[in-house]
Formats: C-alpha cells, structure tokens, sequence
C-alpha cells in the first residue's frame, strides 16, 4: 500500500463548542416548517405532471384526426361528468372545515367534518365510476377512446388515494388518540383535496367541452 | 426559545454520554429481519451502490460479450435473437438500474452527512425506494435468464415494441421502467425535502456544497422526466395488454408520440446522470488543489442552467423523423447551446487547478481523465447536433461512440474518482494508490481502444445492433480494436474490485478526514456512527473545516432518546424546527412487496391491476396506521416534544 495522507494537511481535532441551543425549538405542523408538507407537495408535483402528460398526448393525437371525436365516436356526455366536477368542487367544503378545526386543535371538530368528508368521498368514487360510462366510448374503439380513459383513470386513481388517505386520517382520529402530527396530517390531506379537485377542472373542459369546440 | 449563545465549550464528559444515548437510540437492529427494517440513509445509500455496481457489472459482462461477438466478421456467439436481448438489457442496465440509482445512491449516501443532519427527511420512503429498485432489477434479470429478455431496444420504439414483438418480452421491459421510476422519484423528493429543510444552521444556499447543488437539481429534474416515461411505459404496456391505441397509426394512435416522451424523459436522464459527476470533480478538484472551486455562483447558476436546458434537447434524438425545419433549427441551436453552461464549470475547474497546488492522486486522476474522456464526447455532440451531420450518422457506431464518450466520461470518471475518494468514509480504509493508479490508466486506454475506433466506423457506415457482419465491409479490424479495447476494460475493472475487497479488509486506517478535506461529511468517524453527528454542526463558511481554528461550533439541546433532527429554513438555513424520525419498521419492504404484486400480474393480465390496487393499498395501510407494538421510545416526562397523545388540557 502505498500511503496517500499528506499528514501536513490533515486538520488537527476540533474542539466542541455549544454555539446554538435548541431545546426550545419545537416541532410544527403546519405548513413548509413540516416535512410531511414537502411530501405532499412532492406526490402533487409528480401526479400534477402525469395529468399533464395525458392532456399533452391527448392534444398530440388530435392532430392524427379530420373530426374530434373521430368518425363514429359520439361526443361525450355533459350531464354526468359535470354532476361529478360540481360534487368534486362541494367537497373542498369539509375538508377545508376540517384542516381549519386542525389548525386549533379542535379534535370534536376534526372528526365531525373528516366523516362528511369520507362520505363524501364515496359519492365522487361513484360519480367518477358513473363518469367512464359517460365517455361514450371504450379504450380500445381508437386512439382518442384511449387517452380519454386514460386520463379520466389517472385522475380517478387520485380520487382513490384521496379517499383511502382520509380513511386512514380518520381512522387514527375515530379510534386511536391523535397526536399533534395527526392534525398537520388532516392540513396536508386538505391541500391535497384541493390539488386534485382544481386539476380536474382543466381535464373536464379538455375532455368534455373541447370536443364540441372542434 | 432558542438562542445564539457565545460559544461555550462542550465537556468530554457530556459529549461521551450523548454519544451513548444516541447510539442507542439511532443503532441498527441485528439480523436478517433487522436488515429488512433498515432506515438508516447510511445503510440504504449503501445499498442502492453496491447493488448498481452489481449491476454494472452484469451489464458490462453483457457488453463483454457483445464485444466477442463482434470481435471478427460471422461470428457465432451469438444468435440475433439474443443478441437483441443482450443489447437491449445492457443499455436497460446501464441506464435504469447502474446510472440513475447509483448516483440517486450517493446521494441518500452523502447528502445528510454534507448538510450536518442525522438521516434524510423520510427514511422509510427512501428504504422502500430501494427495495422497488432491486425488484425492478429482478423482474428485468428474472425474465432475461428464462430468454424472456426484452429485445426492443433500451428505447423500445413502437411499431417495434408492438406490433412485432409478440410475448412478454416487452412487457418485462415496461414493468422494470416503472419500477425504477417509482424508486427515483421517491429517492427524489426525500433529496428535496432534506436538502430545503435539514441542512445545519448556517448553511445558506450559497454555503451549500456543491455536490449538495447537484443532486437538489437532479432531484428536480427526476420529478418531471420520470412520470413522462412512466406513463408512456404505461401507455406501451396498455397497447399490448388490453388493445389501446396510443401508438397504433392504424387507429388515430401515433409511434413517434412514444419517441417525443421516451427523449422528453431520455435526454433529461443523461443529464441527470452526469450532473452529480460534475459534484464530485468539484469536491475532488476542491480538495486535492487545496483550494475552494473558483467561481462558485456561476458554478450553480452553470448547473441550474443545464437542467432547465436538458428539457429542450429532446428532439435531437428524432432529426430522422419528419420534424418540421423550423423545429429541427431550434433544437439544433438548443442543442449546441448547452456546451455553455458545461464549459462554464470547465473553466472553473481549470481555473482552480491552475491557482492551486494539485495532488496527483487517484481521485483528481480520475477528474483529469474526466476532462479528456468527456471533453471528447462533448465535441462529438455538438457536432450531431447539427441536423445535416446528424442524419449521416444516425443509428450508426458514430452515435454509440459519442454516447459512450459522454457516459463514460462524464459519469463513469467522476464516479469511480467519487468512490475512490469517499471510500474511507464508507469503510474506515483508504484504497490503495497503486493499484488506483492501475485501474485509472488501463481504463483510460481500455475506454479509448474500445470507443474510439467506433467514431470510424460510423463514418464507415457500420449500423448499430447488427449482431454480425460481413468481412467484405472492412469494418473487422477496428472491430478487432475495439474488442481488444474492451478486454483492457475488463481488466483495470477487476484490478479495482480487487482494490476495494482487498482495501475494505486491509488497507489503511484513515481516520475522519484523510484528505484534509473541506465539507462537513469529514467531520465524523469514517466510517460514520448511525446518528452522523453527535453534535449538529453550525456552519460558519463554505469550507467548515478548512476555516475552524482549533473550534468546531455545534447546536446542543437537541434530544438523544428520540431520532431527533433540526428543521431549519430553505434561504438561510435558520433552525425553525425539529422532526421525529420514524424508527425502524418492516412496511416499507412489505409495500414494495405490494407494488412487486401489481406490476408483475399485470404483464400477463388486466386484472393484476386489480390485485395490485388492493395489495398496494393493503401495503400503504400497514406502512401508515398506528401500530400497537411501535418501538417508538416514549417521550421523556416534560418533554417539549408534541407527538404523544393531546389531552384535552393540552390542546386548550
């Protein structure tokens, strides 16, 4: 072995000195001092980009096409998948109630509006399923029969998470004694709720509304 | 509320109870059921580069015998049809399973211990991370060893990957790409978490590392490149699974919509693959001239630039297709353009090295031999940048040249050099500097003789993924060259698993900080205890060590019975917070069971998907509902700290 230390330039040990006390400092909860923020933040970004992609490929496979929908494809209904936007839109009510009980510790509170929540979740689970129908179309018929399910899934998959982080939230909160981290879980879950209801908005005029503009 | 204090100095005797304290509380556990429970980044970063460089080392066998196969006209080796799977998992390999990981590995490796923290901010997202990779990496080597290896080709352009691939075989392929994906990006947004909110009080952003600088910006890169390949691996596994049509012309689909989001992520990755390299040739430069990298602003502003670039090359990789002239000029000039920003830090580098006093050892040999190798691909890129020259060359030995070039040059240098030098914080022993020494010198030449005649034989015409050819060509003796090239390849490789295995048993004891480096990683034992730092640094400079006189100014106060962090502000890094870390637990291993349990069904169903939504949601519940047996200490009595039960005194 051939030695590599130039032993001139190792530095000497340091002593320690206490230069900041931290034992006051706290934990938070709320906001970008939580690290739980930053993930959700995170999972919005990339699920925010997978739709991205879906309307990006939807628009690129509409130049394939004279018409939009192709031949044969009738236009996708309105009646429905605006019934689920608005009950997509009603449940930022909620959970936006409930981050707020959260923010003051208010546990009765939080679980009062957590269960409006979840139960609301499961009406725009139904709509959503009700939603593929709508579409007038299966994923195999043609390209634009496969990128209108495949977005309309992505997002239905966000919908599905949503409603399972919920439970989970309201699980702890229902039959476990929540802690302090608990209720940031509930503000994070609440701006979660709102990301994926105002990204639905741009892929429902894309997918219901453009069609009838071409 | 805390406060600055007038430094007082810490008593051996405190500081030898905190480190018992913290040993305990932040020690992993024994055995194999311990090992599957592993959150410590130390441990999983660890992992995620020894498991790359096995796989490096399979796909450089792959490349071994994809270079005999073509050492001399009709030969015999193999046949086209694995030859087709062999090149497709090398390049597979290489890209997915060696390049990513092992620099996103580093990363969760080095990054806490650089930024004077305990552990990155979700441990057990980053552990499972690691297992969905080795999974990815299974499926993939699973389906190989039963001649079920894809064979479409690392890019897997469709009607190829289509229509004229029945089987499984592409199926395996698209099901490893969102595996790895799926792995990246969790290693992401834990690197962007750690590196916004735990860097040690003190650390600005223009005192962070810069090594720091390039995973934080990789990181990001990852976030938008990544999901682009995942949903249209999704959208190639769907055309052949349950009969879309997104790539099928015959329907409205469109195959160069693949190739447009295959390159929106492909380009990218090759930046996200040797930004983290130009990291290491700074610390390396830094350290073995003694001096700070010069122009350190410009040095960052340099690697932002190349990300946001990075996202409009991709189209280059398409100048065959029929792209309208206006489109084919932008990404010319986009193309060209990103040799600013590198040549920026070239100069830096140069800059530095000329003020400073260079010590030739292995790691600053590898730097050097990172400016000859990846200068050369540099050039060779500009020059396919250009549409015209582009088209004469593409999918010929030009192309695998030039990429090789860069790769190699550009990440494989700097990596091994990065190995080189944080070997003793990875294993307490330096490697030895002779055998280094070896090992640079013959891959310096290996990697020249094998990629170099290549560029000829691209200008010969020699078409890439052709498993023979005949000897009328003239293209056997730089074959041969190239061959011969790849067998001194092979050899300086294995001279350095020698150095490592021999050092890691024997080599020298080297102390925290052999080189006389700057940054905080050489602050602690080499190899370093589970919590990091006994006491969080504050920093005071860009080079906290070279700029201590005798003193090492730290945080106290923090809490030793619990995993513990300091939350500190993203711009100044003003301590703001703290963060328990979650111990040990089993579920992040059994989640990536859950994904495992839906992406492979799926290759064969629709209805795996089924399966897999409950197994991953199955998997999700137990990762995060209370657990009755957590081994969570509890709370010291007077505690400040907030996760316990909230009485309804407390919440008033």
């Amino acid at each position: 072995m051939t030695p590599v230390m130039d032993t001139e330039l190792v530095p000497p040990p340091q002593r320690l000195v206490s230069a900041f006390d931290a034992s006051g400092i706290e934990e938070k909860y709320f906001g970008t001092d939580s690290v739980s923020w930053w993930g959700t933040v995170g999972f919005m970004v990339i699920e925010g980009f997978t739709l991205i992609l879906c309307m990006g490929a939807y628009f690129y496979l509409r130049k394939n096409e004279l018409g939009w929908p192709p031949e044969r494809t009738p236009l996708p209904d309105l009646v429905v998948p605006t019934i689920s936007l608005a009950t997509l839109l009603l449940k930022l009510v909620p959970i936006s109630m409930a981050a707020r009980k959260a923010r003051r510790w208010d546990g009765d509170g939080v679980r009062r509006w957590l269960a409006i929540t979840l139960a609301w979740n499961l009406v725009n689970l139904g709509m959503r399923i009700a939603e593929f129908g709508a579409l007038r179309v299966r994923w195999d018929t043609n390209a634009y029969g496969s990128i209108v399910w495949a977005t309309l899934f992505d997002h239905a998959y966000l919908i599905l998470f949503d409603l399972f982080e919920t439970a989970g939230i309201a699980l702890v909160f229902f039959r476990h004694q929540e802690t302090h981290r608990d209720f940031g879980a509930v503000d994070d879950d609440a701006m979660y709720t709102w990301f994926l209801v105002l990204a639905f908005i741009p892929v429902y005029v894309m997918l219901y509304w453009f069609p009838r503009w071409t | 509320m805390s406060a600055a204090l007038a430094p007082i100095p810490l008593e051996t005797e405190t500081i030898t109870r905190e480190r018992d304290a913290l040993q305990r509380t932040w020690a992993s556990e024994p055995g194999l059921l311990g090992w599957l429970r592993e959150v410590n980044h130390v441990s999983i970063g660890k992992r995620y580069v020894i498991t790359a460089f096995v796989f490096l080392l399979l796909g450089g066998l792959e490349a071994g015998v994809m270079r005999l196969q073509l050492s001399r006209p009709e030969n015999r080796i193999l046949n086209p049809d694995s030859y087709n799977q062999f090149f497709t998992v090398h390049g597979s390999t290489m890209m997915f399973l060696f390049a990513v990981p092992v620099m996103l590995g580093m990363g969760i490796w080095l990054v806490p211990m650089m930024i004077g923290t305990r552990n990155v901010s979700f441990p057990r997202l980053n552990a499972f991370g690691y297992y969905t990779y080795l999974f990815g990496g299974i499926v993939l080597y699973g389906a190989f060893l039963f001649n079920t290896g894809p064979d479409a080709g690392w890019f897997a352009y469709p009607p190829l990957s289509t229509a004229f691939t029945p089987g499984k075989r592409t199926d395996f392929w698209a099901q490893m790409i969102t595996f790895t994906e799926i792995a990246a990006l969790a290693a992401s947004i834990t690197l962007i978490a750690t590196i916004f909110k735990q860097r040690a009080p003190g650390m600005t952003l223009n005192r962070i590392p810069l090594f720091v600088w390039s995973i934080l910006v990789i990181s990001f890169m990852v976030l938008f490149a990544m999901p682009t390949v995942a949903v249209a691996s999704i959208f190639l596994a769907l055309d052949r699974l349950i009969s879309t049509h997104f790539f099928n012309a015959a329907e409205g689909g469109d195959p160069l919509l693949w190739q447009h989001m295959f390159w929106f992520f492909g380009h990218p990755e090759v930046y996200i693959i040797f930004i983290p390299g130009l990291g290491f040739v700074s610390h390396i430069v830094a350290t073995f001239t003694r001096r700070p990298v010069f122009g350190y602003p410009m040095m960052v502003l340099s690697l932002v630039a190349t990300a946001f670039m990075g996202f409009a090359l991709w189209v280059h990789h398409m100048f065959a297709t029929p792209l309208p002239q206006l489109g084919q000029s932008f990404f010319t000039a986009a193309s060209t353009v990103i040799a600013i920003p590198t040549g920026v830090q070239i100069f830096c580098w140069i800059a530095t090295i000329a003020a400073g006093r260079p010590r030739y050892a292995t790691p600053f040999l590898f730097v050097l031999g990172f400016f000859i190798v990846f200068t050369i691909g540099g050039l060779t890129g500009v020059m396919v940048a250009s549409v015209p020259f582009d088209l004469q060359v593409h999918d010929t030995y030009f192309v695998v040249a030039h990429f090789h070039y860069v790769l190699i040059g550009g990440a494989l240098f700097p990596l091994l050099g990065a190995i080189y030098y944080w070997f003793p914080k990875f294993s307490g022993r330096l490697m030895s500097e002779t055998l280094g020494k070896w090992h640079f010198w013959l891959l310096l030449i290996g990697v020249n003789v094998t990629f170099f005649p290549m560029h000829l034989l691209g200008y010969m015409g020699m078409p890439r993924r052709v498993y023979t050819y005949l000897p009328e060509t003239g293209w056997g003796p730089l074959n041969s060259l190239a061959s011969a090239g790849a067998g001194i390849i092979v050899v300086a490789m294995l001279i350095f698993a020698w150095n490592v295995f021999s050092s890691w048993r024997n080599g020298d004891v080297a102390g925290p900080n052999p080189w006389g480096a700057d940054t905080l990683e050489w602050a602690t034992e080499s190899p370093p205890a589970p919590y990091n730092f006994a006491h969080i640094p504050v920093v005071q400079s860009p080079a906290p060590l070279w700029e201590a006189s005798g003193t090492m100014p730290v945080v106290t106060g923090m809490r030793t019975d619990v995993r513990e962090v300091l939350i500190s502000s993203v711009m100044d890094a003003h301590p703001c917070g703290k963060h328990e870390h979650p111990g040990p637990s089993i579920w992040p291993f059994l989640t990536s069971v859950c994904v495992a349990l839906y992406f492979v069904p799926v290759i064969f169903t629709p209805w795996g998907a089924v399966l897999g939504t409950v197994a991953v949601l199955a998997g999700a519940a137990g990762w995060g509902l209370p657990h009755a047996t957590s081994s969570k200490p509890l709370p010291a009595p007077g505690s400040m700290y907030k996760d316990e039960p909230l009485t309804p005194e407390a919440a008033r």
